[in-house]
């Protein structure tokens, strides 16, 4: 019975010409005029990785903090960030003032801990309006971390190797020493990280209007598809058709569950046409990790779909879910870096723009676009998640009241 | 024997009380008549009987079941034709029929038998394919009502089933209820319309104000007005004085003025026909035609209430 009125309702939809063009013309075509519109300006600044500012505490002091903070923070990683050392107190005061997007902190004995072949921590911490810029961070430390890890492992089994056929270690006896081992080791799998890290941040080091905008419209017009559905919904309302589906044999949560897979679907269609026609049309790149992608765009949708059962609860007419529904979509796109991105926008708003669900999408096919993981967008895909749950649970409350 | 009983029900919207302490009972087979103006209450209480709204107050037992208690078991035994046409227009009459169909858990060979079916009720076999929106008012209320059969409910409620249709239309509506009651469908039908009712019917109530006035057959409720004539006089134009005149006049009951349909109650037409024609000349109004009509329910609900059906 769910999935007859799921499916009604997606029918409904596929024949309203209207609807088709509102919700699969229009954004392909608002997609090429802003792409085209902003893409010079895109080139120059709007959404290349920005250089930002990080602090670093180091506690330790040893050669391999210093390696760790000169080479590889301050050399080698100079076009992603500028690196300020600083004492703790003052790092956590530059985070607090948002000064700085995200701390380092290099643990005592970091050091001694890396020579001996024993594992170290670095604590990364960030500002909560920063999100972006610390997975960065945490991203590129803890590939440096790891191959530490897998030099110190290399060095250790040279040792033991050398140990247990009696290869002598000894400088004197004009070979090598361990600790020479173990250095000569680190330099090795340190400058393959590098490498790898600098080449996978440099292919996806900017991405193209046309990408930022198909990510954008998608989010909007996702929302104007799920306004569609809650129009639907109070239409019937209007006419009595849904007081007659609870004559059937539905009762009311068939009818909402119905509604909502309804939504659900439409959208679900809806995006699938408009991420095919932008990958395959205007070339878009929504990233490497499939996983990732499907399960923003599957926890944008859901969010959308609640929004959609909010908005049908709270309308007491269709007109006015129209209106009130336009409204904020184009105002939560705004906000949410649908038109420009949020950077440019005044810091008041970049603020407001947390509450959208379109700036937590946005981050996501942005992070995906310049190819994170799937635990970069996790966040994203958490508040998404947390929002339509909250827009449903509201929704389906009034509606069993009404 | 009843099958469908209501006892004491009230519905309040705040201050406002739809529907009044209302009680009365159905009985198998029968084609009962809800008549009132609009703004009555009828479509309330169809609204509580059909579940869809709690009432304030008292109980429906339906074949015996509570609906309170026992909704999808009474859900089984009821249709609902609605007054609105709660149709999908993009679609077509058979996809229409099919989606009620599943919502009343067919599926399947029957589903398709019993779309078939509910088509050839409406006369609108050869529509099968066509699109809601490219029906006429008349042929939409017929799918309208073919979706309430699909599931073969032992009770339809019809409410106002022939709002704006054509007369063709009407007959058929009226045909096909008259028929499935034949068959042994109990039916609940109402209506403002007293020419419907008068026609349908083998028991009537009169609503209004949310409260039943008068209940019984054609026959007891015409007993209640019996001897009265309604002389029914169209004027060209109207004066309110001269109406105030004449329900001054002697044998004048009660007197109704609407769109330029002049009704007038009276317990003998002979005696004060005379009067009631020279007053109005004096008046200077233009009498366009005169009737005089026996006593029907129209007359029973200005008798009662003072006022037309249609106020």
């Amino acid at each position: 019975m769910i999935f007859n009125i799921a499916l009604k309702d997606l029918k409904v939809i596929a024949r309203d010409k209207k609807a088709l063009i509102l919700l699969l013309i229009m954004p392909i075509v608002i997609t090429f005029i802003l792409g085209a519109a902003f893409g010079s300006s895109f080139s120059k600044r709007g959404l290349d990785i920005t250089v930002f500012p990080v602090a670093v505490v180091d506690k330790d002091g040893g050669d391999q903090a210093k390696a760790f903070i000169e080479d590889f923070l301050v050399k080698d990683l100079s076009s992603l960030f500028t690196t300020q050392i600083a004492t703790e107190e003052e790092a956590f005061n530059l985070l607090n003032s948002e000064k700085v997007s995200t701390v380092i902190v290099i643990p005592e004995n970091f050091t001694d801990n890396i020579n001996n072949g024993e594992n170290s921590i670095i604590e990364i911490k960030s500002h909560i309006n920063q999100q972006f810029n610390s997975n960065l961070v945490s991203s590129v430390v803890n590939g440096y971390m790891q191959k530490l890890s897998l030099g110190n492992t290399g060095a250790n089994a040279a040792i033991e190797t050398s140990q247990e056929y009696n290869l002598p270690l000894n400088s004197e006896d004009g070979t090598f020493e361990a600790q020479g081992v173990i250095q000569e080791l680190q330099i090795r799998f340190n400058t393959d990280t590098l490498a790898f890290t600098e080449s996978n941040q440099e292919k996806n080091k900017s991405i193209s209007s046309i990408q930022y905008y198909s990510a954008a419209m998608l989010i909007m017009f996702l929302l104007f598809g799920a306004l569609r559905g809650a129009r639907m919904m109070i239409e019937e309302r209007e006419t009595r058709t849904l007081g007659r589906v609870l004559t059937t044999r539905a009762n009311i949560a068939t009818m909402v569950l119905g509604k909502f897979l309804g939504f659900f679907i439409i959208c679900t269609c809806q995006a699938l046409v408009l991420i095919l026609f932008a990958r395959f049309v205007y070339g878009v790149y929504w990233g490497s990790s499939i996983l990732g992608f499907t399960l923003l765009t599957l926890s944008t949708i859901f969010a959308g779909s609640a929004f959609a059962m909010f908005l049908s609860s709270i309308s007491k007419t269709s007109e006015a879910a129209d209106g009130l529904g336009n409204i904020l979509i184009q105002v939560f796109t705004v906000l949410g870096g649908g038109m420009i991105p949020v950077q440019l926008l005044p810091q008041f708003m970049q603020s407001l723009s947390r509450l959208t669900l379109n700036w937590w999408a946005m981050q996501g096919y942005v992070d995906l676009m310049f190819g994170r993981d799937l635990i970069t967008i996790l966040p994203s895909v958490g508040v998404l998640l947390l929002m339509g749950v909250l827009f449903l649970g509201v929704g389906i409350t009034k509606l069993r009241l009404q | 024997m009843s099958y469908i009983q209501i006892k004491s029900v009230s519905k309040k919207y705040g201050d406002l009380t739809a529907v009044d302490n209302i009680s009365f009972e159905i009985k198998e087979g029968e084609l009962f008549g809800l008549l009132g103006p609009n703004g009555a209450g009828k479509s309330t209480l169809i609204s509580i009987i059909t579940t869809l709204i709690k009432p304030s107050g008292g109980q429906i037992l339906v074949n015996g079941l509570d609906i309170k208690t026992k909704q999808s078991e009474v859900k089984k035994i009821l249709g609902l034709v609605p007054q609105d046409i709660a149709l999908y227009p993009t679609l077509t009459a058979g996809e229409n029929l099919a989606f009620w169909g599943k919502m009343y858990g067919l599926g399947g060979r029957l589903l398709k038998e019993r779309v078939k079916e509910a088509l050839e009720i409406a006369g609108l076999s050869d529509r099968a394919k066509n699109r809601i929106d490219s029906f006429s008012g008349g042929m939409k209320r017929r799918i309208n009502i073919a979706a309430a059969l699909l599931h073969k409910p032992k009770v339809l409620i019809m409410d106002e089933p022939t709002v704006g249709i054509d007369p063709q239309s009407r007959n058929h509506i009226l045909e096909t209820v008259q028929k499935l009651n034949k068959e042994g469908m109990t039916v609940i039908y109402t209506s403002h319309y007293m020419e419907e009712i008068e026609f349908l019917c083998s028991y009537i109530g009169i609503m209004d104000h949310g409260k039943i006035i008068a209940m019984g057959t054609k026959e007891e409720l015409r007993k209640l007005v019996s001897n009265k004539d309604v002389i029914k006089i169209k004027l060209t134009n109207e004066n309110d004085a001269v109406f105030n005149t004449i329900k001054k006049l002697d044998n004048v009951d009660n007197i109704t003025f609407i769109d330029g349909d002049l009704s007038i109650n009276t317990g003998n037409a002979d005696t004060v026909l005379a009067k009631i024609i020279s007053t109005l000349e004096n008046a200077k109004c233009k009498i366009q035609t005169i009737n005089i009509e026996q006593s029907n329910l129209e007359s029973v609900f200005l008798h009662l209430t003072g006022r037309a059906l249609r106020d």
